[in-house]
């Protein structure tokens, strides 16, 4: 309570200046930051004074003798004797039961205790310790209401990141923005476009985690609509690291680790899968059977077996080194950090290496002027292979992953497969066949300037520049067999990826009395560009030059030349009003003009407002000495979404060739026109309203903390590219339409369980709910989820009503069993048996009044079938679909634990997410139950002798298209708890380091991804096959699965 | 003091307020969208080669290129389950049609395209019909490209009626919703109202010329004999209900394929084409990978060797690229040593393998078809190959019309997705067994014009003359030589229902190829679940309006075509 008092009395207190001794000083929070607004004030007087924005503050004490304290919420207090010093350092150490500290938000820096909307931060040190390439991955599990999804876990493959529940039907990932300025981060793409989303690499992989101070997550409305348009689905801030004053610091760390897949999946090796695939030929009727003694052989186990999963499969590693110079005056602050990582995958031919340098400069070129850059580059260097296509007709690029799961174990061992029907190549052949090299470089470079008008009124402009170039080669060699083949295939890819922002702000605050006023008025300009250049050309005469040679192919594909810009210009502000520092209010407005819509729709307004009382500062709570915090927060607000390509809302045409008779004998193509997009003259943002209260609390001086949150959100106008009747001429219209609704709970506690000098263990838990239903389309059913080309209307649809994701497809019911029918009553067991093997393929007829669901279709009027529930009519058709399983999480939720023991600390890290499903989309071949290589639960399949009701018989007529029905075999129950982290370090005391002459050692072993608590039968739980889009969550194809490492390091400090 | 500051820093604020209001009036311009990568409506659609380019872009429906092509890979779908037609491949959408439980979700039309395609083109042509006839160019040329637009449109809704019944009357350029929220109209008034008007628009005004590819006016001329000829004949409605056509169209069918045959430049092909040992016989030249756009051919289109421009009929038409089931299974088969040949079957397989895909393939019933010595036979049933250095190889029974024989001899760049073999839609034979029909039901018996015409498609394939028939005699042998002729052109399911035979003629056909059918052994394709003694359901004479489609169209009122 001391701290309130203080305050209490520096707001009252009238400034008095006497004359003489002055003293001039500067205020730094732990980390080197500047502190501004600390109080200053003599001890046992009224004096003081407040330090501006940058922490220096002057003040004129009566005699050497004086004492100073200064103060700051969230920091213990510092005293100091004047003497002869006249210029003061002065560096707070945050209190340890920190009930405040300052948090990053849109355009400005908070205190958190003023913090009137719902923001989640997360330190430096969570963000590293997982070891990550990218940051993405290391945000699971760290805050309620986020949700990230592994789309990979190929090095450097991004996260699917989602901020309380989806927003959009038209891709939800939140704004990111470093340093202040919102960054592109469009995906790199995959340079074969036949690859899903989740196999490229994620321009968040280019930044630097341990360049990383903090992360913030803005989530409610009175946070994000200063981003306007773009706030809708929560603003991810972060903020890198400065210089701090003081005396120069080296930083060295370096880690090595080793990583593995965790998991095979169990299929069937080549003795399994002859006899499987004769028995599915038996049952179907075929003809062409394997002779007596393969099968013989088979059942003996001759047959040698390859294990293709372990071809390609490998233990990887990584190493991570940075090196960081910072330090400076009070003129000048510097931090000079570069990164070295190195990374090889798990899938052979996979590698993700990372050179990067960054220069963060603050300096004070005058009292009023300071200026400082954020400049950082980044190098790229990966090779991949194809980890997500599943598409048979792909020349040699089926997913690495897929070939090694579905290629039979006998091939390439026995000279016996063309003549069977399963011609393939192998995955060894895959990944020998096939390069691709990713080179990426991307400036993220901000330079600012401040003009100090006076201690209360500031003007700052930043000019932002980032451009990323990525390189991508990929040649396959002429060595796939000819239905495979492109006799040799160069594609090359060069894109290049611009934005530039200019930003000026005003920022002011002025206190009367008890009214406290802040606030920031600012203007922004972004412009982006997208520039991308493709070649592809086949038929080489052998394989030297590559892609060096386009000239010599014989097929040259057209290139392609596309280019896209957008514009954005927009007008922002924020008011907090603080009364007493019990009332707050902060009013929020953003108007924003983009290109990217039509054109009498460019601009739109979001307002936000936001209130918070505290409670704590009322004198009944004050009195209740264990409550050290109480404060009621509510926002309503409202937020955009503008990420759609440029140029939807316009009519296009689109060129193309067209063969006709050239006159003379030959046959030459002609360019053709046609409309390629009905003009939408609509076109306009999506806008979400989302209502936000929540209460933030703390016990025992903060010791034991949380924060409680409901929210709700409502998204309307959504934009979506709008199946259409055919009809029309189009297949799709981008339109304005439908709503979502949100809502859900957030919980965060935090608790120093052990607190003392040698001992001490920190406990943080945060759990969140939260779901998105649809609740409104212009019509029902719009197709969604994932099809490979057979699945009428995709494995999802959208139904008023329904979750977004919402599985849809059959429902299975049980196997067709021999009392079913009417040619096996009244029969002995045997008998039954015996007539069912004299023939297996033929058909039989249901008993009268039988209702236990159906088979596919007439054909498999037989015992051992698949049996789906049937609406009655007898007929399974599109009216006997429903709605199969749910791809949101009901709860998602992370345990952070963090234990001292004298020099030793323990971290464990656990997060998980339940009652999501998942659909495993290999399974539509692994478990297909025919003659093709499988999952090894086939061995399970229905027999006569073997008559389960789960599994149906073997048979070969389900390979293809037409049987297949999409049913709730294949969605699975994807919940999961993950022991996300597990760390061991040392910190060496005081004598080794003074030896040493170091500040810092830590040495360090760390496991990451150690053990995953799930049913589902893939690789990894938490995949997504298509990446962010919302339209097809949940849904992986043998994945590229993420790897258990083991990491050791140390981290030296000079 | 305190004061004063403030008021300066006012001023300073309403000066920052302006700055920011100039940048605001700025705006506007900023914002403003100016792609460089494609055209838009706008700026289109001003010169004659505007009007030319966007014309050609109407053709491309039929045959893309794509993997979802009409006429370059999945149309032939339509006969299967015909007498001519089958499937090798198990399990997948073409088995619906062959064991007739096609259904509204079946992926030929959901993600094949098999009903969109030819409403993209319907769009494309009416853009064609609204804004050509704006643009400031040569009279002539702008009325034969908006009848080139019109005959297209015409073909496409006579696919469309003909596959799916009713459909909606579009013939506005769609720019807004209401122009394509449409109710379904019945297919009298779509004939009426678009098909018929459109083609005879089309006769007066395209050009006259051989076909090259582009719709000429004797191309208009044989499509509007065959829509006579079909609306002379029986359908099923959208509602189930079998209903005979206007029998005053036989007539008008017998006039119009008359005019093409008196007064157009096109002609049958007659002469061999022979190439070392390797002869073609006049019958194949129009298929000829090296003479395409034949004097014979009216409508045909154009697929070119190059990725995205190629047919992929030669993947689909290969039951397997060697003859084993066929000539024998057990591999020492040496089925030509009477001709010196001592090659194993295995080793006379196509070099090129295509894929064994056999989507459709043959059935030994059309082989039966046709008379002995009908050089069609032959050639059409391709089961052995002689280049022209005399190399023999074998196949099971595939249609030659779907191969490309340089990707069947594995020529350096050749690829099952680009395969060379052009679709002949309409052939000057069309209008010479249009005439012989329609005039020997119009006249009430053969006319001497009938048998003339009869006798060309005859002796060209090397048969001998008929005379003398009666009425049904002639009648009879009018639909088996349409049958014979046209084999793998996509006619017989339309011939079957337009003479009221699809029952009858599809309840027992013949699948296992004999000795008689110059089969080593009797040889069954295995993976078919077709028994071939399936009744037509009633329901399928017509396809199923696709089940998005029907979503999609609720608000319009739309309803199913009875039975699915």
């Amino acid at each position: 309570m001391k701290i309130f008092y203080t305050i209490c009395l520096l707001i009252c207190s009238t400034f008095v200046f006497s004359q003489e001794i002055k003293v001039t000083g500067t205020v730094y929070d732990s980390e080197g930051n500047l502190l501004g607004n600390t109080s200053v004030f003599i001890e046992g007087t009224k004096t003081g004074t407040i330090a501006d924005f940058d922490g220096v503050f002057s003040i004129t004490v009566p005699n050497e003798s004086s004492k100073l304290v200064v103060s700051y919420i969230g920091f213990v207090d510092q005293k100091l004797t004047v003497g002869l010093q006249t210029n003061f350092t002065i560096k707070m150490k945050p209190d340890t039961q920190s009930l405040d500290e300052i948090v990053v938000v849109g355009y400005g820096k908070v205190k958190k205790g003023d913090l009137t909307g719902a923001v989640s931060s997360i330190k430096e040190k969570d963000i590293t310790n997982s070891g990550a390439v990218s940051i993405e991955q290391a945000l699971a599990g760290k805050a309620a209401g986020v949700i990230v999804t592994q789309s990979s876990g190929m090095p450097g493959a991004g996260a699917n990141i989602k901020i309380r529940g989806i927003n959009s039907l038209n891709g939800s990932e939140p704004l990111y923005v470093v340093d202040g300025t919102p960054i592109n981060n469009s995906s790199a793409g995959s340079l074969n476009s036949e690859d899903e989303a989740s196999g490229s690499i994620s321009p968040l992989s280019m930044i630097n985690p341990a360049d990383i101070q903090s992360i913030e997550i803005l989530k409610d409305a009175s946070a994000t609509a200063i981003y306007g348009s773009r706030g809708a689905n929560g603003v991810i801030l972060i903020t890198t690291k400065t210089g701090e004053i003081g005396k120069g610091v080296i930083y060295i760390d370096h880690d090595y680790s080793i990583n593995q897949n965790i998991r095979t999946l169990p299929v069937l090796d080549s003795n399994e899968f002859w006899l499987t695939r004769n028995q599915a030929n038996l049952n179907a009727g075929n003809t062409n059977l394997y002779s007596q003694q393969k099968q013989d052989s088979a059942r003996a186990g001759l047959f040698r077996s390859t294990n293709w999963q372990k071809a390609v499969f490998r233990t990887g590693n990584t190493s991570n080194t940075n090196v960081n110079f910072s330090g400076g005056n009070k003129d000048i602050r510097y931090l000079v950090s570069t990164n070295l990582l190195n990374a090889k995958g798990i899938v052979e031919k996979t590698d993700f290496t990372r050179t990067s340098s960054r220069i963060n400069l603050d300096a004070n070129i005058s009292d009023k002027i300071k200026i400082g850059t954020r400049t950082y580059y980044a190098l790229i260097d990966s090779d991949q292979q194809s980890t997500s296509t599943n598409f048979t007709n792909t020349a040699g690029l089926n997913s690495i992953i897929q070939r090694a799961i579905r290629t039979p174990s006998f091939v390439g061992l026995d000279a016996l497969s063309t003549d069977d029907g399963v011609e393939v190549y192998t995955p060894t052949l895959a990944l020998e066949g096939n390069d691709f090299n990713n080179k990426i470089s991307q400036y993220l470079v901000n330079a600012f300037g401040t003009y100090n008008f006076s201690k209360d009124f500031e003007f700052k402009s930043v000019i932002t520049y980032q451009n990323r170039s990525t390189a991508q080669r990929f040649y396959q060699k002429n060595i796939f067999p000819a239905a495979f083949s492109r006799r040799g295939w160069a594609k090359t890819s060069d894109i290049r990826v611009t934005l530039f922002t200019n930003t000026n702000t005003f920022e002011f605050k002025k206190r009367f009395g008890k009214h406290n006023i802040s606030g920031v008025l600012g203007q922004s300009t972004e412009s982006f560009e997208f520039e991308m250049l493709r070649t592809s050309n086949h038929g080489f005469a052998n394989d030297l030059l590559t892609y060096f040679d386009p000239g010599s192919a014989t097929f040259n594909d057209p290139d392609i030349v596309s280019y896209q810009n957008s514009k954005l210009v927009s007008f922002f502000g924020r008011v907090n009003y603080n009364y007493q520092n019990k009332f707050l209010v902060t009013l929020t407005g953003r108007y924003d003009g983009s290109s990217r819509f039509a054109e009498n729709n460019k601009w739109a307004f979001f307002p936000a407002a936001a209130v918070a009382y505290k409670l704590s500062r009322e004198k009944f709570i004050r009195d209740i000495e264990s409550i050290s915090n109480l404060k009621l927060r509510l926002s309503y607000g409202l937020s955009g979404n503008q990420v759609i390509q440029p140029y939807q809302s316009l009519s296009q045409l689109q060129s193309d060739q067209v063969g006709f008779g050239d006159g003379s004998g030959g046959e030459s193509l002609s360019t053709i026109y046609f409309n390629s997009q009905l003009p939408n003259a609509n076109l306009s943002w999506e806008t979400t309203a989302q209502f936000d209260a929540g209460v933030d609390f703390g016990f025992f001086n903060n010791r034991f903390n949380g924060t409680f949150d409901y929210y709700s959100k409502t998204t309307d106008d959504l934009l979506f590219n709008n199946q259409i009747t055919i009809i029309s001429g189009f297949r799709n219209f981008f339109q304005n339409f439908g709503s979502l609704e949100s809502y859900g709970y957030e919980l965060s506690l935090n608790g120093d369980i052990i607190s003392t000098d040698y001992i001490s263990w920190n406990l943080g838990v945060n759990a969140s709910t939260g779901k998105t239903k649809i609740t409104s389309l212009t019509f029902n059913n719009a197709n969604s989820g994932y099809n490979q080309g057979w699945i009428a209307g995709g494995t999802q649809r959208l139904i008023v009503g329904e979750e977004v994701g919402a599985f849809f497809g059959y429902k299975t019911a049980g196997i067709a069993q021999f009392n079913d029918f009417v040619e096996f009553q009244n029969l002995s067991r045997a008998d039954q048996i015996a007539l069912y093997e004299a023939d297996p393929s033929a058909t039989y007829t249901f008993v009268n009044d039988f209702n236990r669901g159906l088979p596919i279709n007439s054909t498999r009027h037989q015992p051992g079938e698949q049996l789906y529930n049937d609406n009655g009519d007898g007929e399974l058709n599109e009216e006997d679909k429903r709605v199969i399983g749910t791809a949101q999480p009901d709860i998602s939720f992370g345990i952070n634990s963090n234990f001292t023991y004298g020099n030793f600390e323990f971290g464990l890290f656990i997060d998980g997410q339940l009652g999501q499903d998942l659909v495993n989309v290999a399974n539509f071949q692994l478990l297909a139950f025919d003659a093709a290589q499988q999952l090894n639960t086939v061995l399970n399949a229905w027999t006569p002798i073997n008559s389960n009701n789960v599994y149906p018989r073997l048979n070969a007529l389900n390979s293809g298209a037409s049987p297949f029905r999409f049913s709730d075999r294949y969605v699975e129950d994807a919940s999961f708890v993950r022991l996300q982290n597990v760390t061991l370090g040392y910190n060496f005391g005081k004598v080794v380091l003074d030896k040493l002459n170091l500040s810092q050692l830590n040495v360090f072993v760390s496991g990451t991804n150690l053990h995953v608590w799930t049913n589902y039968s893939g690789f990894n739980p938490d995949v997504s096959l298509t990446g962010s889009n919302t339209l097809a969550l949940g849904h992986d194809n043998g994945g590229y699965p993420i790897a258990r490492s083991i990491r050791m390091g140390l981290k030296l400090k000079f | 003091m305190k004061t004063n500051k403030y008021k300066i820093m006012n001023i300073k604020n309403i000066l920052g307020l302006l700055l920011l209001s100039i940048i605001a009036i700025s705006c506007e311009d900023y914002l403003k969208e100016d792609p460089p990568t494609f055209i838009s409506t706008t700026n289109f659609y001003k010169t004659a080669s505007d009007a030319r380019t966007a014309c050609d872009g109407i053709y491309e429906n039929f045959s893309d290129g794509s993997s979802n092509s009409t006429y370059g890979r999945f149309w032939p779908v339509i006969d299967l389950g015909t007498d001519d037609v089958t499937s090798r491949t198990q399990g997948n959408l073409y088995n619906d049609f062959l064991t007739h439980t096609v259904s509204s979700t079946n992926s030929w039309f959901e993600n094949f395209g098999q009903f969109s395609n030819f409403w993209i083109g319907i769009s494309r042509a009416n853009n064609v019909i609204a804004y050509v006839p704006q643009i400031e160019m040569d009279e002539d040329e702008k009325n034969s490209i908006i009848g080139e637009a019109r005959a297209l449109r015409a073909l496409y809704y006579y696919h469309l009626v003909r596959t799916y019944g009713n459909m909606p009357l579009v013939t506005e350029a769609v720019s807004t919703e209401a122009d394509f929220n449409k109710p379904r109209s019945s297919v009298d008034e779509i004939y009426n109202q678009i098909i018929i008007p459109d083609l005879q628009y089309a006769e007066t005004v395209c050009k006259d010329a051989l076909h090259l590819g582009r719709i000429t006016k004797w191309t208009a001329k044989v499509v509007l004999a065959d829509v006579y000829l079909n609306r002379a004949g029986w359908r099923r409605t959208s509602q189930g209900v079998l209903v005979q056509g206007d029998p005053s169209n036989w007539a008008l069918a017998r006039d119009k394929a008359k005019e093409v045959i008196e007064n157009s430049p096109h002609d049958l092909n007659t002469v061999a084409l022979t190439n070392g040992q390797n002869i073609t016989p006049a019958y194949g030249v129009a298929w000829s990978e090296s003479s395409p756009f034949t004097k014979e051919s009216m409508f045909e289109l154009a697929a070119v060797p190059v990725e995205g421009f190629g047919s992929w009929l030669s993947r689909e038409c290969s039951p397997a690229p060697f003859g084993t089931g066929y000539w024998g299974r057990a591999a020492g088969i040496r089925p030509f040593v009477a001709q010196g040949n001592n090659d194993r079957i295995l080793d006379m397989r196509f070099p090129g393998r295509p894929p064994a895909q056999g989507s459709f393939i043959p059935t030994p019933d059309l082989y039966d078809a046709f008379e002995d010595g009908d050089e069609r036979r032959d050639w059409s049933l391709m089961t052995k190959y002689i280049t022209s250095g005399g190399k023999t190889y074998v196949s099971q029974p595939t249609f030659r019309k779907y191969v490309d024989i340089n990707y069947f001899l594995g020529d350096e760049g050749t690829s099952f997705r680009n395969t060379n073999n052009n679709f002949i839609i309409y052939r000057f034979a069309d209008a010479l067994l249009i005439y012989a029909e329609a005039a020997n039901e119009a006249d009430g018996s053969p006319s001497l014009d009938a048998y003339n015409a009869l006798n060309r498609i005859r002796n060209r394939a090397g048969l001998a003359n008929v005379s003398g028939l009666s009425q049904d005699a002639f009648r009879a042998l009018a639909w088996n030589e349409r049958r014979v002729e046209f084999n793998a052109e996509c006619k017989r399911r339309f011939d079957l229902i337009r003479t009221n035979q699809l029952v009858t003629e599809t309840l027992n056909i013949t699948l296992t190829w004999t000795a008689q059918q110059d089969s080593a052994t009797d040889y069954k394709n295995s993976f078919s679940q077709f028994s071939g003694t399936q009744a037509w359901p009633d329901n399928e004479w017509l396809l199923p309006i696709p089940q998005s489609e029907i979503e999609l169209n609720e608000i319009n009122g739309w309803l199913q075509n009875k039975g699915y």
